[in-house]
């Protein structure tokens, strides 16, 4: 509730095992997670034109290892930067959306889509939103509407009979 | 000592609303009066003792008492005044407390601002409240202590969370509890409601007051955290789908379906069942969402275990659910329909139940979305992630139906299919709307949008908004001209009407703000001294990183002179900080805003060494503002909603007359 967690940093073995996978597929030197300082100042990503697209596209569909709720897009978090230079290698290599999403899913599996894969039991977050969407006017054409006329059975009180009831139970309480 | 003290007026506090359960339970079951008033003095007692226990620890705060393990933990020396006042809710324990006091201060003003007509449901209301608030007081004291002391005491305190430093932080989190604890007395007057067994007018009264009171604070709190995310965390967002948010955004949306549920009981008397479930339940997920951010058990299933307060808010929650489902079930029976012959039809009272049907859905989307990822590790065991993508392949649907609903639901009226001027308004208002459609697009600048699917869904979108606008205000119109504009008389019975359309006009200015997200623009530039890089018809020049001190941050400034179509507009400084008590290095987002866009600016890298050199993240982002201006007419109008005056309550009229 209160957004005392920072937006970094969910539980530690995540970490590590990002850390163990990043120096055994890429060779890139990672560090413990934290520190800032660096000594190469920050890439320019692609904005433009069709490869700076595909950069977008993908790599708003991985997220930040290290955060909640971001991209790696929208992280600048050391894993994210590592991740968008082997998307924008990847990119630059000719390889399309499906094919560098596929190889970031093998190393990392699924975690690592923003979005779970429409495939197996992930249809079922899927489907669970849009079954409500279809059988909820049903459902409500069969709760509420169907009762056109809502029949004067022996429970039904009116107004009037309620507040003698209730005044009834007043005179009960000033005892 | 002092802290002593307070641990010991919160133990008080727990035994004083443990009475006061018993006694209102007693009160209810022998009808007895005098005991229900030792019940609401129990809790008046708990607020009081409550809240000298929070000055308390305000006061520890600022006499950097470290002896004190939460102070210890959240604060520092070096913690400017403004902070140490807000380093109370900056950490688990002393939010938990804050809520508690929150619950304590409502609880109390709901016992002693009742209707006559409501008296004889006061007992069960008075002991729904204080059961809640005794778990609240008991977790306080066994699982999240703010009093706990750490000898020897140490000389200086860790610090606060530095991105909590930050004003918003003073305003957002109260705001937010605010709406989450006034919520809870609409839920306990609707287990009064089964437990009596029927819904008198007062009642309704009473529990749209309160309901429109909760809406306006959660509105406010949670563009207040948007707001605190936008200028503090540096990723050029207000909202990120994260599991904290959309903990607070599920309450809103039941409150909401509330507020419409409300209105159709109070006009034909049907749903009353439905909004005793709403009530319940908006309150159930406030309680759900701190339960869910607090255990830690979003982020993995397994770090359920490792927070003791998780499996204690876990085994309360389902106590609760399932004590009112037991209620509802032996009692809903009884809550009936007053009169027989309100029947439905295509009307308004239906246009509302499919606004209802909408905000519910979203809530269940958002719902199945932050709970996916547990419930898949827990089946499959398989990790997945749920962000941002899944939620925006439905929500903007959502959005589109209830612009649309909130347009033709506006026109309708009840119990008849007919639309007073109903085709001509809504031709008229789409001629109207184009012209306003045109200007959003021009001066928003949306045919900027490379995606054709982008451009057509804001097109569509901002024209969609414009027609519902005009369509909300031609029925306005409308109405005032059938009293002869007379406005005095109007306003002095219409201030449920005006404040709702006040309050609908904001949610179209702010969907008409969340469609600038489909046209960002973003580019980052690495920048030597003196040179110039060109954004979006911006030129901005880059002179060199200047170190300053700043309260207890250390700024590491990275001043750009700002020149826009050849004349110079002015510098913005986006800057890296440093605290005393952390490593990290925060953003200081550098902001300028126009009506249409703003431009956000954060300093991502810079060269150490001399400062020559730096990387900047520049961003455009369409329209941001009009989603704060549209959650300040929102609260303005569930304000002026809340004002509305007491129109016949025949259940009262009854017990003034007999008293």
């Amino acid at each position: 509730m209160l957004k005392t967690m920072t937006r970094h940093g969910p539980t530690l073995n995540i970490i590590k095992l990002l850390v163990l996978n990043l120096l055994l597929t890429t060779a890139l030197v990672a560090g413990e997670s934290g520190p800032v300082d660096e000594d190469a100042l920050k890439k320019a990503w692609p904005s433009d034109g069709p490869i700076g697209e595909l950069f977008h596209d993908v790599a708003g569909s991985l997220r930040c290892p290290t955060c909640t709720g971001l991209s790696v897009l929208e992280s600048d978090a050391r894993f994210s930067q590592q991740i968008k230079e082997i998307v924008l290698e990847q990119v630059e290599a000719g390889k399309n959306r499906e094919q560098i999403l596929q190889y970031f899913t093998e190393r990392y599996g699924p975690w690592i889509l923003r979005s779970p894969p429409p495939r197996g039991f992930n249809v079922l977050a899927w489907l669970l939103p849009l079954t409500i969407l279809l059988l909820g006017p049903p459902a409500v054409w069969f709760f509420v509407w169907r009762k056109r006329r809502v029949m004067n059975t022996l429970g039904v009180r009116s107004a009037d009979d309620i507040i003698k009831e209730m005044q009834g139970r007043l005179k009960e309480m000033q005892g | 000592m002092l802290a002593d003290l307070g641990f010991y007026l919160l133990l008080l506090c727990l035994v004083s609303t443990c009475y006061g359960v018993v006694a209102a339970v007693l009160a209810a079951l022998w009808r007895h009066r005098r005991l229900y008033r030792s019940s609401r003095l129990a809790l008046t007692a708990s607020c009081t003792m409550a809240s000298v226990a929070a000055l308390m620890l305000w006061y520890l705060f600022f006499n950097r008492d470290y002896s004190v393990a939460y102070i210890f933990k959240t604060s520092s020396n070096d913690l400017p005044q403004i902070y140490t006042l807000t380093a109370f809710w900056s950490s688990l324990e002393g939010s938990h407390f804050l809520w508690t006091l929150l619950l304590c201060i409502y609880g109390t003003i709901a016992l002693w601002t009742y209707s006559k007509d409501n008296e004889h449901i006061m007992p069960y209301v008075s002991a729904s409240i204080q059961a809640v608030l005794g778990w609240m007081f008991y977790l306080l004291l066994s699982h999240s202590d703010p009093f706990l002391r750490l000898f020897p005491a140490r000389p200086d305190g860790q610090g606060m969370n530095t991105l909590l430093q930050n004003p918003y932080m003073a305003i957002h989190p109260p705001t937010l509890f605010t709406g989450y604890t006034a919520l809870a007395i609409p839920a306990a007057y609707s287990v009064a409601a089964l437990c009596y067994g029927d819904i008198t007018e007062g009642w309704l009264k009473t529990t749209r007051r309160w309901t429109l009171y909760a809406w306006c604070a959660l509105t406010a709190g949670i563009i207040l955290g948007g707001h605190w995310a936008y200028v503090e965390l540096g990723w050029s967002g207000y909202w990120a789908w994260d599991p904290v948010e959309n903990s607070s955004f599920i309450p809103w949306l039941f409150c909401t379906s509330l507020l419409h549920s409300l209105v159709v009981q109070d006009k034909l008397g049907h749903l009353k069942r439905l909004t005793i479930i709403l009530a319940f339940l908006a309150f159930f997920f406030s309680f759900f969402g701190t339960f869910i951010t607090r255990s830690g058990v979003i982020s993995s299933v397994h770090s359920f275990a490792e927070s003791p307060i998780g499996p204690n808010y876990l085994a309360f929650l389902a106590a609760m659910l399932l004590a009112v489902a037991v209620i509802y079930g032996f009692r809903a029976p009884s809550i009936l329909p007053p009169e027989a012959d309100k029947a439905w039809g295509v009307s308004k009272e239906s246009a509302l139940v499919i606004t209802q049907f909408l905000l519910l859905t979203l809530a269940a989307i958002v719902c199945v979305g932050t709970l996916y990822p547990i419930v898949s590790e827990a089946i499959t065991g398989e990790r997945t992630t749920v962000q941002a993508p899944y939620f925006n392949a439905f929500a903007p649907w959502i959005g589109l139906g209830l612009v649309v609903a909130i347009a033709l639901g506006n026109l309708m009226r009840y119990q008849t299919n007919k639309m007073p001027g109903g085709p001509r308004l809504m031709i008229g208002a789409a001629v109207v709307a184009l012209p306003l459609t045109a200007v959003l697009v021009i001066g928003g600048d949306v045919m900027s949008t490379k995606k054709p699917f982008n451009l057509a869904a804001q097109v569509v979108g901002l024209f969609l908004c414009a027609w519902s606008t005009v369509s909300l205000t031609g029925d306005l119109v409308q109405r005032l001209r059938d009293i002869r504009f007379k406005l005095g008389l109007f306003l002095s019975r219409n201030l449920a009407y005006v404040g709702g359309y006040i309050a609908h006009i904001g949610l179209l200015i702010a969907i008409a703000g969340f469609l600038g997200n489909y046209r960002g623009l973003q580019k980052i530039a690495t920048l030597n001294s003196g040179e110039t890089v060109d954004f979006y018809g911006y030129q901005l020049r880059f002179d060199e990183i200047k170190e300053l001190q700043k309260d207890n941050a250390t700024l590491y400034q990275g001043a750009l002179e700002v020149t826009r179509a050849g004349a110079p507009i002015g510098a913005i400084t986006p800057a890296r900080s440093r605290y005393p008590t952390s490593t990290n290095l925060n953003h200081e987002v550098a902001l300028m805003s126009t009506f249409w866009h703003d431009l956000y600016v954060t300093l991502s890298d810079f060269d150490r060494e001399n400062g020559r050199k730096a990387t900047f993240e520049l961003h455009i982002n369409p329209t941001v503002r009009f989603v704060w201006i549209a959650a300040f007419v929102m609260v303005i109008g569930g304000i002026i909603a809340m004002f509305d005056r007491y129109r016949g309550n025949k259940s009262r009229d009854a017990i003034r007359a007999a008293l």
